[in-house]
């Protein structure tokens, strides 16, 4: 399976044709973005092979690879910093980009027009001055429900494909959440959010949360979660601190009760920021720290080796399958 | 849809600065008599404004937005022409904001002026006290506001009437609030330009430049 990943940094996107060998940015003239524009989220889509959206401090960018340039999607966010960009699993036309500030922005029509949601997060925060959102999942269970986490302001879900949003901040140690896993089993639906103070379970959707000890861990600061696409291992990367100055990454293999420590070739030099993992091919894994160093996984997370190439600021890693034909950078 | 993104430097009253960036959607212009929306996108951070209408009416307000952690108090000037409906102004926001709770203690302590100077004529300048003003406890909950709350994505501009100057581009228009309090101040200084001045004495061409033409063996 011929793949690229992409590396969304502060310094536009990256893309590596060759597993994670090397990496290069489109050239600034011909690639459609300014390859210094900051970039914090890239998103693929199954049903696109071959199609990127980034979303930039420039704007929302859509990448093909039949074109191998990138084009800019006029929306409100052009003058905000898009955070996060997702796509419903079940129809890629439906986007919903989060953002600094921290507001949620939908388009239902392939970027062609946007709403902005009412979503009435923190206008302010003492700690980052301004609240931004750090993750956006669509529900596997239900399609008009949408889960988003927002720093420093808790976890918030809509039912209404994102029109209203009720806050669900119960139990949870901080407000500083990052990011949320889903486990449906049996009837029973279990979810994991990562926070700065941990890991915390809910077991009744969202509306209670409860720590979860993770004594493999030496700090509590979890940024990432992830399933592997089989749904047999849930990943947690934990850093030292925020940006950090060293990181670990756990996986559990039963749902989130207990944690161990990977085998992640060190020295890490900072915290792992983003986990890669995609639908098409479970044992594939990158995962991306915030000071540039990326690792790949071909086993599904058994062993780990580090990506010669470093880059700058990584905020998201990613990787899909490509379109049938050739690549163009 | 279309909003402003205020950016402001917020000082409390430990003199600590914070840099929220804000969405306002909605600005309003409220005085004891009325109260007027004005479109958002005539709302910026300009230093510089064009004016395509002399003499234009300079009209100093304070700025009132909530973001929960208590009230920013700013400036900004309505620039708009003479005769000109005031939903036609401009309004050029200063990026200094205090921070205040307790809006009425510090209220009845402001000084403010506005100096102007201009390229005919002598410099003026006027001075009001802030005693002299509406209650802005009033002005807010005329426009949809609570003691000291405002529902979010909202900025009052409240006039400052007695400051109120008329001028004609070139000029510039420097608006002073003094807490006598906390002993600090805004300032705000505005230039104005006619639409039609130049600053190039002779206006070059554009040039186009290419860069490597060569394959460049090690691009970053």
């Amino acid at each position: 399976m011929k793949y690229t990943a992409f590396a969304a940094t502060m310094q536009a996107v990256w893309f590596s044709h060759d597993e994670g060998l090397s990496w290069n940015r489109l050239l600034t003239p011909t690639g459609g973005i300014y390859n210094e524009a900051r970039c914090w989220a890239v998103a693929t889509h199954p049903q696109r092979p071959g199609e990127l959206l980034a979303g930039t401090d420039q704007g929302l960018y859509r990448w093909t690879q039949a074109s191998g340039r990138f084009e800019h999607l006029p929306s409100p966010m052009d003058s905000l910093q898009i955070l996060q960009v997702e796509q419903d699993p079940h129809d890629p036309n439906f986007i919903v980009c989060g953002t600094r500030p921290g507001e949620i922005f939908i388009s239902a029509d392939n970027g062609g027009s946007w709403t902005r949601s009412r979503l009435n997060a923190g206008t302010e925060c003492w700690f980052i001055n301004t609240s931004r959102v750090t993750s956006i999942h669509f529900d596997p269970r239900d399609r008009d429900t949408i889960w988003i986490t927002i720093e420093i302001d808790g976890v918030f879900r809509s039912t209404d494909r994102g029109e209203t949003w009720e806050r669900l901040v119960e139990g949870l140690r901080d407000c500083d959440t990052h990011d949320v896993v889903f486990i449906d089993r049996d009837g029973e639906r279990r979810l994991l959010c990562s926070t700065e103070a941990g890991v915390h379970r809910s077991e009744d959707n969202g509306r209670t949360w409860s720590h979860v000890p993770t004594p493999a861990a030496p700090w509590p600061y979890v940024r990432s979660l992830k399933k592997r696409a089989d749904g047999e291992v849930i990943f947690a990367s934990v850093g030292d601190k925020p940006s950090g100055e060293t990181s670990m990454l756990l996986a559990s293999r039963d749902d989130g009760m207990t944690w161990t420590q990977l085998p992640v070739p060190e020295p890490i030099n900072s915290t792992i920021w983003s986990i890669a993992t995609h639908p098409s091919d479970p044992s594939l894994i990158f995962v991306a720290t915030i000071f540039g160093q990326i690792f790949r996984s071909q086993d599904g997370g058994d062993t780990w080796e580090k990506m010669q190439r470093e880059l700058g600021e990584i905020r998201m890693i990613a990787w899909a399958p490509d379109a049938n034909g050739s690549i163009q950078t | 849809m279309t909003t402003f993104l205020y950016k402001p430097h917020v000082m409390n009253a430990r003199k600590e600065v914070t840099t929220p960036d804000i969405i306002i959607d909605q600005l309003i212009i409220v005085d004891e008599s009325a109260i007027e929306r004005l479109p958002i996108q005539r709302v910026n951070s300009h230093e510089s404004l064009q004016s395509a209408f002399d003499p234009i009416k300079l009209t100093p307000v304070y700025l009132l937005t909530a973001v929960g952690g208590g009230v920013l108090f700013g400036s900004g000037v309505l620039v708009c022409g003479v005769g000109q409906a005031r939903v036609t102004a401009d309004c050029a926001v200063s990026r200094q904001a205090w921070r205040l709770r307790h809006l009425a203690d510090h209220f009845d302590k402001l000084r403010l002026a506005v100096q102007l100077e201009q390229s005919t004529g002598r410099p003026q300048r006027v001075e009001q006290h802030s005693a002299s003003l509406p209650e802005p406890k009033e002005l807010l909950q005329r426009a949809g506001g609570h003691d000291e709350d405002l529902p979010r994505g909202l900025m009052l501009a409240c006039p400052c009437s007695d400051l109120t100057v008329d001028a004609s581009a070139p000029a510039s228009c420097e608006f002073l609030v003094e807490d006598t309090r906390l002993d600090r101040r805004l300032k705000q200084e505005l230039h104005l330009v006619p639409a039609d001045f130049d600053s190039w004495t002779e206006r070059p061409l554009p040039r186009y430049t290419v860069g490597p033409v060569d394959e460049v063996e090690h691009y970053i």
